[in-house]
């Protein structure tokens, strides 16, 4: 083997390691690169389920304060519709009127609490937020969305559920009207009886003063001798 | 007890009670004083219709026995009633008896009230019965119709 060919084998063998090396930077630059991608996809779940935890927490809370408004604005409202019954001849429209308003003002305490729950939660997220991970923000957003779609939910439920609230209290409203009605209705026939009863009265004495004073003394002889001859065909004189 | 079976008013039946309590009483000063009688009540009419004309006759005994005896046949006889709303004067009171009368066997007396109350008609009791024929009656017994019509009420 001529000295030159060694130097070109040497050549090789450098230009060959020289390219191992340089395929084993890459391969370690792409293994890195992937590394730090795992670790910040890793980072996204973790701040993923952070974002779902305190969604789900901002939402039962959300249901649960929710809950105890409405089971406070039935109570309000059963208790208006109790003391109500308690003095059912007092009621009117003021008092309608005034039942009605707390129903409304209730269901807006309602609407304002939800209103707050979606603030916060919004600032939870906002803190999230200043993760600069592109992907978490992504996330990020998707979960606001998916809150939002269901504090939507919520508060259209609860609307749904004010309503019905308001409309109980308006039947009961109603019930009442009509059970003052029926006891109205029967008040007034009671006193046209009495009024009756009194005019009769009085009639009957203004009769008594007018016809006794009016018939003449023939007429009341004739009366009397045609009350006898009805007493003879009755039998009373035999 | 012959003559007298009928009576037009209780007054006069009150009226012959007194009378034969005068009788009574002038009886009795007869037989206290041995038939020495001065006055007219012991022999008047009445007397003569009651005691008979045999009163000379009789000694003291029956005559009292015999004025008892009328007495309890007044408080026996039936009292006829009759109400009316106006002070009636002996005229139509004799008319009513008449027209009475004739419906009625034996003797009976006839007591009549006066009542504003009843308006027109009358109200009559006789022997434990009643009947009411007055005007007050009709009224009571159909306010309704007599009132209400005319008014216009109407009942539900």
């Amino acid at each position: 083997m001529t000295e030159s060919s060694q130097l070109l084998i040497i050549i090789f063998l450098v230009i060959l390691n020289l390219f191992l090396i340089f395929i084993y930077l890459l391969e370690y630059r792409r293994n890195h690169k992937l590394l730090g991608i795992s670790k910040k996809f890793g980072d996204a779940e973790r701040l993923y389920k952070k974002s779902q935890e305190s969604a789900n927490q901002l939402l039962n809370q959300t249901i649960a304060e929710s809950e105890l408004i409405i089971d406070r604005a039935y109570k309000e409202a059963t208790m208006i519709v109790t003391q109500m019954r308690k003095t059912t001849e007092k009621i009117d429209s003021k008092t309608e009127a005034e039942m009605q308003q707390m129903v409304v003002e209730g269901k807006a305490n309602l609407q304002r609490q939800i209103d707050s729950f979606a603030s916060d939660f919004k600032a939870t997220l906002a803190q999230i937020g200043q993760n600069e991970v592109s992907e978490v923000k992504t996330m990020q957003d998707k979960i606001y969305q998916e809150v939002l779609v269901n504090l939507n939910q919520l508060i259209a439920n609860l609307k749904s559920q004010a309503l019905v609230l308001q409309e109980q209290a308006g039947s009961q409203v109603q019930a009442e009207l009509k059970a003052m009605q029926t006891e109205v209705q029967a008040y007034k026939k009671q006193q046209i009886e009495k009024m009756n009863a009194n005019l009769y009265e009085i009639l009957l004495q203004a009769a008594r003063r007018v016809l006794g004073e009016g018939l003449s003394l023939s007429v009341q002889k004739e009366t009397v001798l045609k009350a006898i001859d009805e007493a003879k065909r009755s039998g009373m004189i035999s | 007890m012959d003559t007298y079976d009928t009576f037009s008013t209780l007054v006069e039946s009150h009226h012959l009670h007194d009378e034969i309590a005068n009788l009574e009483q002038a009886t009795q000063k007869w037989i206290n004083t041995g038939g020495q009688l001065t006055g007219e009540s012991q022999f008047n009419a009445l007397y003569q219709k009651i005691i008979g004309p045999d009163a000379q006759t009789l000694n003291q005994a029956e005559v009292i026995q015999k004025l008892t005896n009328f007495k309890k046949y007044l408080a026996s006889i039936p009292v006829l009633e009759i109400t009316m709303a106006f002070e009636a004067d002996q005229l139509f009171k004799e008319q009513l008896i008449k027209k009475i009368a004739p419906d009625i066997k034996g003797p009976f007396v006839v007591k009549f009230n006066t009542d504003q109350d009843i308006i027109a008609g009358c109200k009559v009791s006789f022997k434990g019965k009643f009947g009411d024929y007055s005007v007050l009656k009709i009224m009571t017994d159909s306010p309704g119709k007599v009132f209400d019509d005319s008014l216009g009420i109407t009942h539900d």
